[in-house]
């Protein structure tokens, strides 16, 4: 199928009508002020602080990386949701969807057109960036195939949030609506999951622990995370279910994939997700499920992200088909 | 051509379309009347895709096209009661995207976007933008838009409202012009007189029903049988007019006033001209024998009305 390419014709429609207003450089020129702003901020601290000193710190850049990372992050998750909540209100308002529905695009082919248009508009400002990322070589640590995969990991979530704007779009009737609900829905979507896996892991881990020490007696308190006594259950309750939570946290797969290479502070290593392996005593770090955190979790927002168009993709279609053709089989039925 | 049968569209509790039947051939210019809320539009949406209905079948050349969204489209064109344009697009452009919505562009479709903003006399305004355009004129861009599909049936919604009788007349040259090339055109309107001069044939549609349907001819034809025939007759020859008149089972009704007959006859204009000679042979002195001329928006009413009683009546 040929989705994919500028044949979409709303897709084309969006590129070229957007190209003319010139909204995009302009957007592009502010965004990349900002990421700019940053990335010089920190060459500068690396270079005084090479000049007082006589050394230059490599230990900084790494987390020049994730702070332009999550910079980035944070614009798009402002971003987003303005560029989508309206993509499907607005040509509602405008009376044009019902024009476009009766042509030969199917909604799904509305909705994907508006969904690409979005995602190269952002794609372009990502790409419009690297250059400041790329930075990052100069004292070396990170390879170029690792700056592309955070990229593309940064686009996904980048897909997974524009879903969630044009799901609202094609719900609502109206921009204003919409543009509430899609900014609602992507905070909810990056604090809730987050907030649960804090939580579902640290109430599981107080009572493993108490358990734990408990079962040792009084030399419990004797050992600590490096001493296992033999004979005695390590937890009760796998420790291990409040991960899930962390894998749908945007956050969680973006400091993953960001981090991937790991660091090292004095003595303590860590590296992607594994740190919460450091932090919660009963799940160990090393393991090597740690290193499927990014693909899990991409998996699980593509898959999230489909699914949002084809709610997006039902929601416009004007003559539902299958809930309707049963309801009408089963009624002539009982007739 | 297209063929609606028993269509039904229910709106929660509302019935607004209740065993819908029509049927409009190849070529047709078919006029779809009925008042306010009568269902003209949602028969015409249900008929484009843009609407599910409750029940029956719309075939197009035999086919049944509802369920396949994409055959549907590339057969009818829609244009609705209202304008749809993007305000940043140029007249040009406009039509170029909806083409590439059918998956036409390149040359060969700008040659026909042309083509057709000249048909519908918008060439001078190529490079306008949509948001410069009197109402006028994007009624006819939208016109051309239901047309860059070449479909074989196009489906205008009350295109004459809101237009001055300058842009009503162009846009009645511009679809006689598009019915003589062969397009099937249904359109839509409140008033069946507008329609007298354009359209091949016509349907009534009142309370989701469709009352009445044929050829201008015979809605003519209908709306003449409306009116009594009024005869003249010599003063001292009533009472035998009165003989030969009762002779008719088609005459239904006979009343006086002075020496003119007015008779309810439901008859066809055969059997009138049959009833003229019957008098004449009976040797009754015929001074006049006509029929009132009864204007097709008087037909219109009595058959709104005349649905209403029975509604009432019903109920
Ligand atoms: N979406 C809807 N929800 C509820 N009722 C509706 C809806 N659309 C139409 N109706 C009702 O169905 C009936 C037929 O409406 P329709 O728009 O088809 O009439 P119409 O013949 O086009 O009238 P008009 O000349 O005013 O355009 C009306 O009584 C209207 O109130
Ligand atoms: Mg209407």
């Amino acid at each position: 199928m040929s989705k994919f390419s500028i044949k979409n014709a709303v897709l084309y429609k969006d590129m070229t009508l957007d190209m003319k207003k010139g909204k995009i450089f302009a957007l592009i020129l502010v965004f990349n002020l900002l990421v700019g702003l940053v990335a010089f901020t920190f060459l500068g601290g690396i270079t005084l602080g090479g000049i007082s000193s006589g050394k230059v710190s490599y230990a900084v850049m790494p987390f020049m990386l994730y702070t332009l990372v999550f910079l980035e992050y944070g614009i798009m998750i402002m971003v987003v949701p303005a560029l989508t909540a309206g993509v499907i209100s607005l040509e509602k308002e405008r009376q044009t969807l019902e024009v476009l529905l009766t042509t030969r695009l199917t909604p799904w082919e509305i909705v994907w057109g508006k969904f690409w248009s979005v995602i190269n508009m952002v794609g372009l400002l990502v790409l419009s960036s690297v250059p400041f990322l790329a930075l990052v070589f100069m004292y070396g640590g990170i390879n170029i195939i690792h700056l592309l995969l955070i990229v593309a990991v940064f686009m996904v979530i980048t897909m997974y949030t524009a879903a969630m704007g044009i799901m609202w779009s094609s719900i609502l009737k109206n921009t204003m609506g919409s543009v509430i609900m899609s900014y609602i829905t992507v905070f909810f979507s990056r604090t809730v999951f987050l907030s649960l896996g804090i939580g579902v892991s640290g109430v599981i881990t107080a009572i493993d622990e108490a358990i734990y020490r408990n079962m040792l007696g009084a030399a419990g308190y004797s050992y600590y995370y490096s001493q296992t006594p033999t004979g005695i259950p390590q937890y009760i309750i796998p420790p291990e279910i409040g991960i899930p939570f962390f894998l749908l946290a945007p956050e969680c797969t973006m400091w993953d994939v960001a981090n991937r290479m790991g660091f090292q502070i004095g003595t303590w290593s860590t590296r992607g997700m594994d740190f919460l392996g450091e932090i919660y005593p009963h799940i160990s770090s090393g393991k090597w499920y740690w290193y499927l955190w990014t693909p899990i979790s991409v998996g699980l927002f593509l898959l999230l992200t489909w699914g949002m168009l084809k709610i997006s993709a039902f929601a416009l279609n004007p003559v539902k088909k299958k809930g309707k053709k049963n309801k009408k089989s089963k009624k002539s039925k009982s007739k | 051509m297209l063929e609606i049968s028993h269509l039904y569209k229910k709106f929660g509790k509302f019935v607004a379309l209740r065993d819908m039947n029509m049927k409009v051939d190849e070529g047709e210019l078919f006029g779809f009347v009925g008042s306010n809320g009568a269902g003209k539009t949602t028969t015409m949406r249900i008929c484009v895709g843009l609407l599910a209905s409750d029940g029956g079948k719309v075939t197009i050349n035999g086919e049944e096209v509802l369920n396949d969204h994409k055959k549907l489209a590339s057969l009818v064109g829609y244009v609705p009661d209202f304008f749809g344009v993007y305000s940043n697009f140029t007249c040009m452009e406009y039509l170029q995207f909806f083409a590439s919505t059918y998956g036409l562009r390149g040359y060969d479709t700008d040659v026909m976007c042309q083509d057709l903003l000249k048909l519908v006399k918008l060439d001078h305004k190529k490079d306008t933008n949509v948001n410069g355009l009197s109402r006028g004129m994007k009624q006819r861009l939208c016109l051309a838009r239901g047309l860059v599909h070449d479909p074989k049936i196009l489906f205008l919604d009350e295109p004459a409202s809101g237009l001055d009788p300058q842009s009503r007349f162009e846009l009645k040259e511009i679809l006689k012009n598009l019915s003589s090339y062969g397009k099937t055109i249904i359109i839509s309107s409140h008033i069946l007189p507008e329609l007298d001069q354009m359209c091949s044939s016509v349907g009534i549609i009142n309370k989701g029903q469709v009352v009445l349907q044929g050829t201008m001819d015979e809605i003519h034809r209908a709306a003449a049988m409306q009116s009594p025939i009024l005869i003249t007759v010599a003063n001292d020859q009533i009472d035998d007019a009165f003989a030969v008149l009762k002779e008719f089972a088609t005459v239904q009704k006979v009343t006086a006033r002075g020496n003119i007959l007015s008779v309810v006859f439901t008859g066809t204009k055969e059997e009138e001209s049959v009833l003229l000679t019957s008098l004449v042979s009976h040797n009754v002195a015929v001074l006049n024998f006509y029929r009132e001329d009864s204007s097709l928006e008087s037909l219109f009413m009595d058959i709104v009305s005349g649905e209403m009683a029975r509604k009432a009546k019903e109920a």
